[in-house]
């Protein structure tokens, strides 16, 4: 028995080491790309850089402290996306799960149809109405859109998580006194911490490498995130060193902090199953 | 008769229970209401007009009302047609690859508690790479000349396994698959992770004592127990997979002669290559009823099983 | 709690938006700006930064300022905006005529001839022959370029020589015909035991350019790119059969590579690694191989045909009606765009050719590489651009794509469709 324990151990740790050579080989591959110079990089290719060079970060960095601002649009975009979302669909997502009304079947179906509809379509006419508002190139003009993309679907998320849950503590709760919004802060969003994090990595997920809404909706270097921007370093064609260290660039954030707190995130889908 | 009026009192408390639920319900739902659909209502709007209309942005000056037209134009419309067909391919094999994967990577995670941020990292490390920077950085790996995986092949002695990934139609497929399914399933394992983790371990001792391990465990214990998680997923694939556009666009461009074209694709290039407004709004409105029909399946499926 | 944090955050997003938007419009007293909207390569190449401080010094009361495009689907916002009469941009690069298409058919640009009177003082005569044309859309001066392209072969000597493809001097043996390229192709491209090519005979841009590609083709045999009707493409016609035929036959036999069909850049990134020995794309291509071939190794060779002719077209600029700074624009395009700086270097480092005479002589005599096909720039003249050239290039891309791999598919049914294509586009 505890032979066949260890094989398997082994058997999980060796498949798991494949899989994650899998992912992680392109992005060393593009780390060691970006401190290439151009000749070695489309000529006799080896994996390891032979001569480092930081040419192309020179280039990047050569554009100036634009790039600060690049990052702190990308991070002031996801931020507040990201919170309104886990705000909103907490709210919504309670309230179809637990607080039915008359007529919530219908907005949880037009919900479901934004959920489907393609935003490219409507990419146009949003244009033109956040033009005549005078929400182009503004914060809200561009996280109004993203909210589109990622609510529909986090609602969907924490419905789904309220609906799982036993109603036992809520009725309690309800004896003792207590009225909805009471019921919801203090029973039942904290069994729900499981699925708010889906939510936010879902939301960061969506909204941190977000392009064609922030192409069409954000001209300006004030507001343009760094999805967007890193496409201005394309020359008639990628350069591929540069194309390497912008993304080297762009994914070190959010690597580290996902670093530093995958411990907190891994405890926190844990701590939230107390069901069961 | 002192029992009735009890029975009306709790009726009563119950009545108004329900209505200060609704209410809340309501004030619960407002800003999301006022969030989406008051962004949406123009837009949405406009685009439903636009559907039965033609109206090419660039050279009419004015909308054509042509009623169902379009719709009708579509099914004689041979790109309309590829990228159909090819959007259900790439969503039949992206979706079952992605659910697999993703729930044997999530057991393997589950089954390996200590010592894995480094597993955990590199696994979930493609979800923060912008998508459009994935798809150029493997079209540069998979480049026919000087790509590091044909130069890889050729120095290991396997020059014959060299091969014109992107330019042959068949592998052309594949490869938008892959990369696909290589950035999207770090998310897929994420949910699924959770999912294992809501399974309470008293469960699994009860199962073990009873001698259930391996795959009887697997199919008897944990895939009953994630069944909401499997619904979540699916969903999420699904719209993945229907609403398809980023790497088929900047990895291939939808050729070689249009095998990798999808709908979302089609959808972008006849609204902003070509202004055809008109025509992009009605294939819109085709896709969301595909996404909305399989999406309704998914929840039904989860639902039937429960 | 929550509510309260909501109110907060909302509040929060709504003052920086507003911030940010209010930001933006700082108008400067007494000193005019004027916005240049053009995506980094041309930025880099056209030398536009040098440009404008050029001409804030010469102009100590005119600001010029800079932005990237992103992309060209950025055009869709500019009808738009430019519909409604506003912009936030006064001059505009495009990646070629074709984009202007969609404005000079709504009117939002200027004509640079009848609106601005651009030729009064810049004589047309300044010009290369046949650069000012590639700014003629819809019968009307509305682009004006500010550099210009041809097509022709870049050619790698070194494999050329290997090959025993040159002759005593070292200059490589003329292609004449189509099918004499294709020999040379099948001589130029080496194979491993296995059938591996190892180094590929030629690559022909099959991507965003096609068009361009087949006109330059047919013009450089007929030395008219067009039938009788003067805007169908002349392909009915068993020159342009047997041309598509060898195409087909050399990629078949992998002597000619299939890079362009995903990657418009495949061709010429091939030939920079050295793994394609001809490239027939933009004449500009063996520029960028200097790096890793060499100069020594780089020449350039016509497109086979008896006329001998080229296609060029133009990296063009539009002023759009919205904008109140025209008159200044255009002083801008005369002394910086059309200045010394711009048109000597764009050429000399970047074989972006000058639009200006003299400035084209004074940068050939620094590049002797382009007297290999002087004979065929003399010659150049730019395609029609059709109203729907975006659905043919589209439907051309396809055509090819899908033909010339296939063993079904003849050149005459190819030509077949090339021709049902043609009739089913507005021009």
């Amino acid at each position: 028995m505890r032979r066949q324990r260890t094989s398997f151990s082994v058997f999980v740790s060796v498949s798991l080491l494949v899989i994650s050579l899998v992912f992680i080989l392109p992005i060393i591959f593009c780390i060691f790309t970006s401190f290439k110079e151009s000749t070695e990089i489309i000529r006799d290719i080896t994996f390891f850089p032979r001569k480092w060079s930081s040419v192309n970060y020179d280039y990047i960095f050569a554009r100036g402290a634009k790039y600060l601002q690049y990052y702190l649009n990308t991070i002031i975009i996801t931020v507040c996306s990201v919170a309104i979302t886990l705000v909103l669909s907490a709210l919504a997502g309670y309230a179809f799960a637990r607080l039915p009304f008359k007529g919530s079947r219908l907005i949880l179906s037009m919900i479901l149809f934004l959920l489907a509809f393609p935003l490219c379509a409507i990419l146009i006419p949003i244009y033109m109405m956040e033009f005549e508002i005078g929400l182009l190139n503004t914060y809200l003009g561009i996280i109004l859109p993203n909210l589109l993309c990622i609510l529909p679907f986090s609602i969907f998320i924490m419905r789904g998580t309220f609906i799982d849950m036993s109603g036992e503590l809520e009725d309690s709760a309800e004896i003792d006194g207590c009225n909805a919004p009471q019921a919801f802060l203090h029973i039942m969003l904290p069994l729900a911490q499981n699925a708010l994090i889906i939510v936010l990595v879902s939301g960061f997920y969506n909204v941190w490498g977000e392009y064609t809404i922030a192409k069409t909706l954000a001209s300006k270097d004030s507001i343009m995130p760094i999805s967007v921007a890193l496409t201005l370093l394309k020359s008639e064609d990628w350069n591929y060193g540069v194309l390497a260290a912008a993304i080297t660039l762009s994914i070190i954030p959010p690597i580290t902090i996902f670093a530093i707190f995958q411990d907190k995130l891994v405890e926190g889908m844990t701590a939230g199953s107390i069901k069961g | 008769m002192r029992m009735l009026s009890r029975n009306h009192i709790m009726q009563n408390t119950i009545s108004s229970r329900r209505k200060s639920k609704e209410r809340w319900g309501r004030i619960f739902v407002l800003p999301t209401c006022i969030v989406l659909f008051v962004f949406v209502v123009y837009p949405v709007c406009y685009t439903f007009i636009l559907a039965f209309s033609r109206y090419n942005f660039a050279f009419d000056r004015s909308m054509t009302f042509i009623g169902v037209q379009n719709f009708i134009d579509m099914f004689k419309d041979n790109q309309f047609l590829t990228a159909l067909r090819n959007t259900l391919e790439f969503t039949l094999y992206m979706f079952v690859i992605l659910i697999v994967l993703s729930l044997a990577i999530a057991l393997l995670l589950f089954n390996k508690k200590k010592n894995s941020w480094f597993f955990r990292i590199s696994i979930f490390m493609p979800i923060v790479v912008p998508a459009s920077l994935i798809c150029i950085l493997f079209s540069f790996m998979l480049a026919d000349n000087f790509g590091i995986i044909n130069k890889f092949l050729l120095d290991i002695g396997l020059s014959r396994f060299t091969h014109n990934w992107l330019t042959d139609a068949e592998t052309a497929k594949w490869c938008v698959i892959i990369v696909e399914v290589w950035g999207k399933v770090g998310f897929c394992t994420i949910l699924f992770l959770s999912g294992l983790q809501n399974i309470s371990s008293d469960l699994f001792e009860a199962a073990e004592l009873d001698g259930a391990i391996g795959w009887k465990k697997l199919f008897y214990i944990i895939i009953p127990n994630i069944r909401e998680t499997f619904v979540v997923v699916g969903i999420w694939a699904i719209l993945q997979c229907l609403k398809l556009f980023v790497t088929p666009n900047v990895l291939t461009n939808g050729g070689p002669a249009n095998s990798t074209l999808v709908m979302y694709q089609n959808i972008y290039n006849t609204a902003f290559n070509y202004f055809d407004m008109g025509y992009a709004a009605a294939q819109a409105f085709i896709l969301t009823a595909l996404v909305m029909i399989f999406s309704m399946l998914n929840m039904k499926i989860g639902k039937k099983e429960a | 709690m929550k509510k309260v944090l909501v109110f907060v955050l909302i509040l929060a997003i709504t003052v920086t938006a507003a911030f940010a938007s209010g930001s933006g419009e700082s108008a400067d007293s007494g000193k005019k700006t004027i916005t240049i909207g053009a995506e980094s390569w041309e930025i880099n190449k056209l030398f536009l930064e040098q440009a404008a401080a050029e001409f804030e010094a010469a102009h100590p009361d005119v600001d010029v300022e800079i932005v990237t495009i992103a992309d060209q689907t950025k055009l869709a916002n500019y009808i738009l905006d430019w519909g409604r009469g506003t912009t936030d941009v006064d001059l505009v690069f495009l990646d070629g005529g074709i984009f202007s298409v969609e404005y000079a058919a709504k009117d939002l640009i200027y004509d640079f001839e009848k609106d601005l009177d651009f030729f009064a003082d810049f004589p047309k005569s300044n010009f290369t022959p046949g650069s000012l044309e590639t700014g003629f859309i819809n019968d009307g001066q509305y682009c004006l370029p500010a550099i210009y392209e041809v097509y022709g072969i870049s050619i790698n000597k070194a494999m050329f020589e290997e090959a025993g493809l040159l002759d005593e001097n070292g200059n490589p043996l003329p292609i004449k015909t189509w099918d004499e390229f294709y020999d040379a192709a099948e001589k130029l491209t080496k194979k491993d035991s296995n059938g591996t090519a190892t180094q590929v005979g030629a690559s022909i841009q099959f991507g965003n350019n096609l068009h361009i590609i087949l006109g330059s083709a047919i013009y450089a045999q007929f030395g008219d790119a067009y039938a009788e009707d003067g805007i169908t493409y002349n392909v009915d016609n068993d020159y342009i059969r047997n041309m598509i035929g060898t195409w087909q036959k050399g990629i078949q036999n992998g002597y000619i590579s299939q890079s362009t069909f995903v990657d418009n850049a495949g061709g010429r990134n091939g030939f920079k690694a050295g793994q394609i020995a001809m490239c027939f794309e933009a004449a500009g291509r063996w520029m960028e191989a200097i790096d890793t071939i060499g100069t020594e190794n780089l020449a350039l060779i016509p497109i086979p045909g008896d006329f001998g002719g080229t296609v060029c077209f133009g990296c063009q600029m539009v002023i759009p009606r919205a904008s109140e700074n025209a008159d200044i624009v255009c002083q801008f395009i005369k002394e910086a765009i059309y200045g010394e700086y711009v048109q000597v270097n764009a050429f000399s480092e970047y074989g972006k050719m000058s639009v200006i005479q003299k400035y084209f002589d004074e940068a050939l005599e620094g590049t002797p590489i382009w007297n290999g096909i002087a004979d065929s720039m003399s010659k150049a003249r730019p395609l029609k651009e059709y109203e729907e050239s975006q659905k043919f290039l589209n439907g051309l891309n396809q055509i090819f794509q899908g033909g010339l791999v296939s063993t079904t598919t003849t050149p005459a049914d190819m030509v077949d469709q090339i021709l049902d294509l043609s009739a089913s586009i507005r021009k």
